[in-house]
């Protein structure tokens, strides 16, 4: 064997003696709770996208207008923008409220490159033409009188993007679209169509004259009807502009209101409408669970901790309030307290804490068993040292867990209620009425619909999962799993 | 089966019975109470009647008398004779009739998910199980978490969207043969409306067999059935399979109550004429006879059905003794 040199055996520094001492420092239960939920990507995601979502809840209306014709913004409704994709803001002429768009004013504001822009007769004899220009504020129709009819009848189609045979039209081959407009009179040879009118769209507009029978009153229609087919400009009534801009006068162009999400059937700005609406689901969120685990709490802890009779006779009355079915519950609340946010709050909450208090009685039962609440009781502490010292703080993930837990449904149980037309009384939004009011009209704007729902659903995933990861952080039981 | 006829037993389903009257008795109390407590009675309407015929009305239908009185009446007919009374808006139409024709689409609705639901949800809980941490228990846990955070009735109304409207409208697709967006009376109407509640109904079963599953998996019997040499097929369905599903019996009844009452709420989406309609317009109608008796009959059946679940989950889990 080699020999060793000395001075590879020295003596252990005093300094290092604490060297391999394996330590951390402690942490408390919510330090490694919170380290645990920190490390959870997917909970990391999901509380970023609900601090976003209620960000925008609670700045996001300082970007809008606070009220439109002493309107608040989110309610307002305007004609020229129904049923629109979102936009950023079309180019707008400002037109006269009554009167049709003149030609020459559309000439000098508007760039009229697109083609079609004009209206173009079909009929040889041009019986029937748009006075001015056709825009999305109306549609002036003017015809030749017919001699000996008793009436018109004014039907509007939607030209299909493939086109259509215009004799077809005038012939009646083809169905001649909605009926927009009846008029009784011979002598009336003019019509002003401002039916929800698409700027993006061509109509072709058909008149039928018609005769009726002075005995039956039967009618006979013409075979023939006069024709006109038009491309609409995008235009704005004086009288709304001038919320945008103050003192706008005819003729002027300017850029009208950014919808990001477009508009609804009313022309209301479905962004805003949905912004106003996370303010009443955030509030409900916050209210709702908190309401019920306060009474389940105070219900389950009072039931466990002084047990015997009382505790049988609580648990019969959780049992019954648990099997009353929620939607039941929630019906007959609504009709016996109205509609309004307090009442939803009451209803939403009302019966839903029985199973939290189960769960609490359950716990307190237990604990009190534990050696150290023993132990203490032991040693003359009162009841109520053991409840703030033991039992309270050893509740607490309990609670955090079913706080979390219950959100996405009070969430989710506003827009069923809304969808059932028990939530807030219109227009006032909330996400329900914004989301199912889109719904009801999915097939004719199924954007509107589509971005809130997305919202909705986004939202909801992200409470979920936060309250899942919110479970396995705060669970004692599951430490050293995963 | 020996602990079936013990007195622990019948004196456990004497309690759960009592209970159960019990609670629809408080239902139905609270029920009324609620409604005569909104102002506006069944009688107001937007068109004033004239006084003589509104008592006249109110001598027919018994609401002249006093309150009390009209309760012990209608608890009377509901609990001792079965009759849930007239509807005050429809002439001649009883709520039990109402009830008889209406009951069976949305029963038929919330059947047919909970079949589809549950062998689905079986199926993909199984799968995932047994591929435990692949791609496939992954997007079936996805799968899962959207099933349960998202309202029905949002899926419902995509669902008719992409499932629907948009192939008839968009792909012209045979109207014949395809789903209809709303309509009633073939079988084809049926599936939207099912595929949609059946996807709460998947969740749950996926995430319960699939834990189950994975519960057995390392059970000692399992592990005894591989020691003796039993092929991979025989132990996932004679020992895993088998003792996994046993638990999951104790979900149907719950299942089956969400799937009748999810039908309530998807029903209009789709047009089918089940009691949804009718109940939700009791409501503003403060058609007090419609509301008292759907209420009471959707309450007493739910209560039933728990009932029923918990008795037939002790009988066929040796395991659970009552009592």
């Amino acid at each position: 064997m080699r020999p060793m040199p000395e001075e590879l055996f020295l003596p252990l520094g005093a300094e290092a003696a604490g060297a391999e001492k394996i330590s951390r420092p402690a942490l408390s239960y919510f330090e490694d709770a919170f380290l645990r939920l920190r490390k959870n990507k997917l909970a990391m995601i999901s509380l970023t996208i609900i601090g976003l979502v209620t960000a925008i809840g609670t700045f996001g209306p300082w970007f809008f207008p606070a009220e439109e014709n002493g309107v608040p913004y989110a309610n307002h409704q305007n004609s020229n923008d129904i049923d629109q994709g979102p936009s950023w803001g079309h180019k707008l002429v400002v037109v006269d409220d009554f009167a049709p768009v003149p030609e020459d004013l559309i000439d000098q504001a508007y760039d009229l490159n697109a083609p079609l822009k004009r209206a173009a007769e079909l009929t040889p004899v041009g019986r029937l033409s748009v006075a001015g220009v056709a825009s999305v504020n109306g549609v002036f129709l003017n015809w030749d009188i017919e001699p000996g009819v008793s009436g018109y009848m004014v039907y509007r189609l939607l030209v299909p993007e493939t086109g259509f045979d215009a004799k077809e039209l005038v012939s009646g081959a083809i169905e001649r679209g909605v009926g927009i407009g009846e008029i009784n009179s011979p002598a009336q040879h003019s019509y002003n169509d401002g039916l929800g009118l698409d700027p993006s769209a061509t109509y072709a507009y058909s008149v039928v004259p018609f005769v009726t029978d002075p005995q039956s009153g039967e009618r006979t229609y013409a075979a023939e009807a006069a024709v006109v087919q038009t491309a609409l400009i995008d235009t704005i009534k004086q009288s709304d502009a001038q919320s945008i801009q103050p003192g706008v006068a005819v003729g002027a162009t300017l850029r009208g209101r950014a919808h990001p999400f477009g508009t609804d059937g009313l022309g209301r700005d479905v962004l805003a409408r949905m912004i106003q609406g996370t303010r009443v689901d955030m509030l409900l969120a916050l209210l709702v669970p908190t309401l019920c685990i306060a009474i389940g709490l105070l219900f389950g802890a009072f039931s466990g901790l002084v047990g015997g009779k009382v505790d049988t006779l609580c648990m019969r009355i959780v049992e019954i309030v648990d099997n009353f079915p929620d939607l039941l519950i929630f019906i007959i609340l609504q009709v016996a307290i109205g509609k309004g946010l307090l009442s939803l709050v009451i209803a939403l909450s009302a019966f839903s804490w029985a199973g939290f208090a189960r769960l609490v009685r359950g716990e307190v039962l237990r604990m009190r068993e534990l050696e150290f609440v023993q132990a203490s009781r032991l040693l003359g502490a009162p009841v109520s040292r053991l409840i703030a010292r033991h039992i309270g703080p050893n509740l607490l993930g309990l609670i955090i867990i079913a706080w979390s837990a219950r959100i996405p449904g009070v969430i989710a149980s506003e827009a069923f209620l809304s969808l059932l037309g028990l939530g807030l009384e219109q227009p006032t939004p909330s996400w329900g009425n914004v989301v199912f009011d889109a719904a009801r009209r999915l097939q004719v704007n199924p954007v509107q619909f589509f971005l809130p729902a997305a919202v909705l659903g986004i939202t909801l995933l992200a409470f979920y999962l936060l309250g899942d990861s919110m479970r396995d952080a705060f669970d004692p039981k599951l430490r050293g799993r995963t | 089966m020996s602990n079936v006829l013990t007195w622990g037993f019948l004196r456990y389903i004497g309690q759960r019975l009592a209970m159960a009257i019990v609670t629809l008795w408080a239902l139905a109390t609270m029920t009324f109470v609620f409604m005569r407590a909104v102002p506006g009675d069944p009688l107001t309407r937007t068109k004033e009647i004239p006084a003589a015929v509104r008592a006249n009305l109110e001598q027919r239908y018994g609401l002249n008398k006093p309150l009390w009185k009209q309760y012990i009446i209608q608890m009377d007919r509901m609990f001792l004779h079965a009759d849930f009374g007239e509807s005050f808006r429809t002439v001649d139409r009883s709520v039990n009739r109402m009830i008889i024709e209406n009951f069976p689409a949305s029963a038929t609705i919330g059947i047919f998910a909970m079949i589809f639901g549950t062998i689905t949800g079986l199926g993909l809980g199984i799968i995932a199980a047994l591929y435990r941490n692949s791609a496939i228990d992954r997007a079936a846990m996805l799968l899962c978490v959207v099933g349960i955070a998202i309202p029905s009735a949002l899926i419902a109304y995509v669902v008719q969207y992409f499932l629907a409207v948009f192939p008839l409208v968009k792909l012209h697709v045979n109207q014949d043969y395809w789903f209809r967006p709303v309509g009633w009376g073939q079988f084809r109407d049926v599936i939207l409306p099912g595929f949609t509640l059946s996807l709460g109904i998947i969740t749950m079963m996926t995430r319960y067999m699939r834990s189950q599953m994975v519960d057995v998996a390392f059970a000692e019997f399992v592990r005894t059935a591989r020691a003796k040499g039993a092929s991979t097929f025989r132990v996932i369905t004679l020992h895993q399979i088998r003792n996994a599903i046993l638990p999951v019996v104790s979900l149907l009844g719950p299942i089956f109550v969400g799937a009748i009452s999810g039908s309530l709420l998807i029903e209009n989406v789709f047009g089918v004429p089940g009691l949804g309609a009718a109940y939700f317009n009791s409501i503003s109608n403060s058609d007090y006879n419609v509301l008292m008796g759907l209420t009471v009959f959707y309450g007493g059946f739910f209560i039933v059905i728990n009932l029923i679940t918990d008795i037939v989950y002790g009988l066929i889990d040796p395991r659970i003794r009552f009592g």
